[in-house]
């Protein structure tokens, strides 16, 4: 008896030392114990396949076609202005920022700009474009400490004065923010079109704020409602 | 008639009981702690082909995870980034490591980065993350501190039982819905108590997990 639980021990030990414990951490792939139908023939979003040849699990546009998936086009491809940007097909002021050979300033008729607009907008700038452009959009966020050059500051005057020859209208900024310009890469992967929009709203109104005096009775109204005094612990 | 049996074998019978009881209860017991996901799936952490570090990224920089994650709001899975995605800002940094190099070779010929998948529904199961993300669940409650981790390990056994835990009593993790990327919040950082807190959200957005079968297994 002495020696059964002498071996009952000796390969409890064998096991967890083996096996080891809960939650430690391993680089080999999860044991599947009964793995019935954990993996089918379908395929989920970023899953590879062999079927291809590359990999892919699904193929790209052929060339020169123009996908409809999102909007369907007003005007035939071979009329010109389909070019794809990002995610948005159409060839219009809301999917482009341009009008004709001009960028536009002023808003698509897509979008009404309300607060609920700038809220979101203020939410994507933060997530997007603050670690460069910094929270208040003066050209100086994280990033530039760790060598993003020339980051743009949209309190100089180029973004500011519509009279400066070097102003960049609002279709402008669109355009940065989709295809990217110079230095900056292009988010039009990254924010849907409507978001874009709502960026630029936030910029401008970023851009108003340095100029806005506290003053006037409703710009302190409007401060006093963004901060209210900071909570104190509940009772 | 000499004793066909020893005397000792008279104890045998019982011996053997006991031995049994005891083998039983030690395979039970191995069983419920080895054969359940808290152990085959907790802990996992595969090597990726760039060794990326949240702590780094999401942690230092302050990148917030929809910086990336560009997605987890509107769709049911949560994408990766495309290599583009690291390429805005890594031109710029570090442009002479040999980690970056990797990225830049995969935004020129368009070869995407093969990241190892970590956290794994099987495909019999419904998982979706915009209603959870967009329901107040952070990013936490699923996936752990990320933004202190080096090497991405999962953190939870989302398991069913782990799953249910929660769609039974959401209230023990609902937040805020701007605190939702925000992993190091807490209710205590808004002096309230997550409970308390967690009960208003849930009658306010009237949140009511599916626990029957067909909502998960669909
Ligand atoms: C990785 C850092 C980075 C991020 C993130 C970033 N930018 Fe930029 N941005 C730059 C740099 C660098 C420039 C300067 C480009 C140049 O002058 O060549 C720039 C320039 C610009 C310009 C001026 C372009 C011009 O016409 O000269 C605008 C407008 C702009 N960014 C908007 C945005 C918006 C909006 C976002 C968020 C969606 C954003 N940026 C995110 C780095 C960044
Ligand atoms: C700079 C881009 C970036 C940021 C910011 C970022 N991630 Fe990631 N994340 C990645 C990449 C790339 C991977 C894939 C490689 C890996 O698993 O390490 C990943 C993987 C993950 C995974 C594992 C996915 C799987 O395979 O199961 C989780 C979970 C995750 N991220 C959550 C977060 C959370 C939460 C945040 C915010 C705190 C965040 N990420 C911020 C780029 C980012
Ligand atoms: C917002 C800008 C930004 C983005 C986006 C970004 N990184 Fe980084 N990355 C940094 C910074 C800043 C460092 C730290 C550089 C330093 O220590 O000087 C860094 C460091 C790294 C390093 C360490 C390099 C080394 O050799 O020490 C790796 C690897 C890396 N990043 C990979 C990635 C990957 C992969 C992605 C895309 C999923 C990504 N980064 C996206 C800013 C960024
Ligand atoms: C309710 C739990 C839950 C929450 C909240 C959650 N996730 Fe997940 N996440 C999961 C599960 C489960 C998976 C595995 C999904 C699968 O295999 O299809 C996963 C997978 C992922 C992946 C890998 C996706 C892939 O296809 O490889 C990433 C990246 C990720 N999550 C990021 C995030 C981020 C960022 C947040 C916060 C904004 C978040 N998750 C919030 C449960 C959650
Ligand atoms: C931390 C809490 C939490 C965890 C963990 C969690 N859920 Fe949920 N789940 C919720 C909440 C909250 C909702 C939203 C219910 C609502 O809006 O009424 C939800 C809703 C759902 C829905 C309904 C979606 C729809 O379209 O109606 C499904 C399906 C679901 N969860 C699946 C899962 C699966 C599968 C897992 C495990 C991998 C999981 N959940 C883990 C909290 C959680
Ligand atoms: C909240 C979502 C959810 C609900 C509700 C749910 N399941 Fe599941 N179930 C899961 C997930 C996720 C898994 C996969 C766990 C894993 O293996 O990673 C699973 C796994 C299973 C398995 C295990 C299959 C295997 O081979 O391991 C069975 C059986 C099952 N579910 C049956 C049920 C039944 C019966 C019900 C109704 C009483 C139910 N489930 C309700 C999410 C759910």
């Amino acid at each position: 008896m002495r020696y059964f639980f002498l071996a009952l021990l000796l390969a409890g030990v064998l096991v967890v030392g083996t096996a080891g414990f809960r939650g430690d951490k391993s680089t080999r792939t999860p044991i599947e114990i009964f793995n019935d139908m954990d993996h089918q023939a379908k395929l989920k979003p970023q899953a590879s396949s062999r079927f291809l040849g590359n990999g892919a699990s699904a193929r790209k546009p052929v060339a020169g076609t123009v996908p409809m998936g999102l909007s369907i086009p007003v005007k035939a491809a071979a009329d010109g202005g389909y070019a794809n940007y990002g995610f948005s097909h159409g060839g219009d002021y809301y999917n482009t920022g341009r009008l004709g050979d001009f960028y536009g300033e002023g808003y698509p008729e897509q979008v009404v700009v309300d607060e609920a607009f700038l809220r979101l907008g203020k939410e994507r700038y933060d997530i997007n474009c603050a670690v460069c452009h910094g929270r208040s959009g003066n050209g100086v966020g994280v990033t530039s400490k760790f060598g993003v050059p020339n980051i743009a500051n949209f309190h100089t005057p180029p973004f500011l004065d519509a009279k400066d020859p070097a102003y960049r209208a609002n279709g402008s900024i669109f355009e940065t923010i989709s295809k990217g310009k110079g230095l900056m890469g292009s988010y039009g992967a990254n924010i849907p079109v409507m978001e874009r929009w709502a960026i630029v709203a936030w910029v401008r109104t970023l851009q108003m704020s340095r100029s806005a005096p506290l003053a006037d009775p409703a710009v302190k109204a409007a401060w006093d409602k963004l901060n209210p005094a900071p909570v104190t612990a509940a009772k | 008639m000499a004793n066909i049996f020893p005397r000792w074998t008279n104890t045998l019978p019982l011996k053997l009981l006991i031995a049994l009881g005891f083998v039983g209860a030690a395979v039970a017991a191995g069983v419920t702690y080895y054969v359940t996901q808290e152990y085959t799936n907790k802990g996992y952490m595969p090597s990726q082909p760039i060794p990326f570090s949240h702590e780094l990224h999401a942690g230092q920089v302050g990148l917030d995870c929809r910086y990336c994650h560009s997605f987890v709001e509107q769709s049911g899975h949560a994408n990766v980034p495309s290599s583009n995605t690291c390429w805005n800002c890594h031109q710029h940094v570090k442009t002479n490591s040999p980690q970056i190099a990797k990225i830049k070779e995969s935004v020129e010929t368009g070869k995407p980065l093969q990241w190892v998948k970590v956290h794994k529904v099987p495909d019999y199961a419904y998982f979706n993350h915009s209603v959870h993300v967009n329901s107040g669940v952070s990013c936490v409650s699923c996936h752990g501190k990320i933004n202190e981790m080096p090497v991405v390990f999962q953190d939870q056994s989302q398991s069913m039982g782990w799953c249910l835990d929660c769609h039974r009593a959401p209230e023990n993790h609902l937040r805020p819905l701007d605190k939702i990327t925000n992993l190091n919040w807490t209710a205590k950082d808004a002096g309230r108590e997550q409970k308390e807190m967690g009960e208003k959200l849930k009658a306010a957005w009237k949140i009511n997990p599916p626990e029957n079968c067909a909502g998960c297994h669909r």
